[in-house]
């Protein structure tokens, strides 16, 4: 099961991850964390007038399975539409990592997810 | 719980009784008296000198380990519980190794949110140790660990 969750490619993306950084044309942006844990993920998108995700980038700091998925799931989007972003759910992110999350887990793999959607739909930042 | 109980009111029976309602836990009293009966006929005191020796062996094999640093007061003055950082590990995937490998840790805050903050630290990884445990446990633990490294260093 180890090596199902720390495959090949969640590894790479954690320690290598090509969307990590700054940019600086912005549109929209968020960021969010999970308080019990300290995972945390801040997102940079950039949106042009067609509605096309041009650019994204993220940064922060937690868990292997958090920061990879942030790195994966930019991957993922970039180029898209943000209608076409806007129905993907818990199940899309996980069949995107193709691992077998167990509960635990799930909330570090999603909170990019969560973050990314905010940013981009503006849902409302959870109160403390 | 009640003395007398109208249409107009009720009226409380006296403490303990009032604050009883209901069918006591019988069972769990019992077996409450059961797990008593056990950990006399060790000796408490018998069970706070394991702790304190697999403890103190975790500390020393703990400390051992490069990139690994204990939180917390010395060897001797601690309960049966090690908390610990790795550079650049986050307690969520140090866990996860280690249930692979058949060892269960506590990853997150350990219901201490505001000792992290004063500390500085995220989150910490904490190894809990008891009457059950013996020093190959902290063996396991320790290769555990270097497991651990081997992924993520």
């Amino acid at each position: 099961m180890m090596d199902d969750l720390y495959r090949e490619m969640i590894l790479d993306h954690y320690k290598n991850p090509i969307h990590k950084g700054e940019m600086e044309e912005i549109s929209h942006s968020f960021e969010d964390d999970n308080p019990l844990c300290g995972d945390f993920i801040h997102m940079d998108l950039e949106v042009d007038e067609k509605g096309i995700i041009t650019n994204a980038v993220f940064s922060g700091h937690g868990c292997a399975i958090s920061q990879a998925s942030a790195d994966i799931l930019l991957e993922d989007i970039i180029g898209k539409k943000m209608e076409d972003v806007q129905h993907m759910d818990s199940q899309y992110v996980i069949d995107l990592l193709g691992i077998d999350l167990g509960p635990v887990r799930l909330k570090c793999a999603l909170l990019p997810l969560k973050v990314m959607k905010a940013a981009l739909y503006g849902i409302e930042k959870e109160e403390e | 719980m009640i003395r007398k109980v109208t249409f107009e009111g009720f009226s409380t029976n006296e403490i303990p009784y009032k604050f009883e309602a209901g069918t006591s836990a019988i069972a769990e009293a019992i077996g409450f008296a059961a797990a008593v009966e056990y950990l006399d006929a060790i000796g408490m005191q018998a069970i706070h000198d394991h702790e304190k020796v697999i403890t103190k062996y975790a500390c020393e094999q703990l400390a051992a380990i490069p990139g690994l640093s204990i939180m917390g007061p010395s060897k001797d003055m601690r309960g049966g519980v090690v908390s610990f950082e790795m550079e650049n590990i986050h307690p969520h995937d140090i866990a996860q190794v280690l249930d692979a490998e058949g060892i269960a840790v506590r990853a997150g805050h350990h219901c201490a949110m505001p000792l992290h903050q004063k500390l500085n630290v995220q989150a910490s990884t904490r190894a809990s140790f008891y009457l059950y445990n013996t020093t190959q446990d902290v063996d396991d633990l320790v290769r555990g660990i270097y497991q651990v490294k081997e992924i993520f260093d």
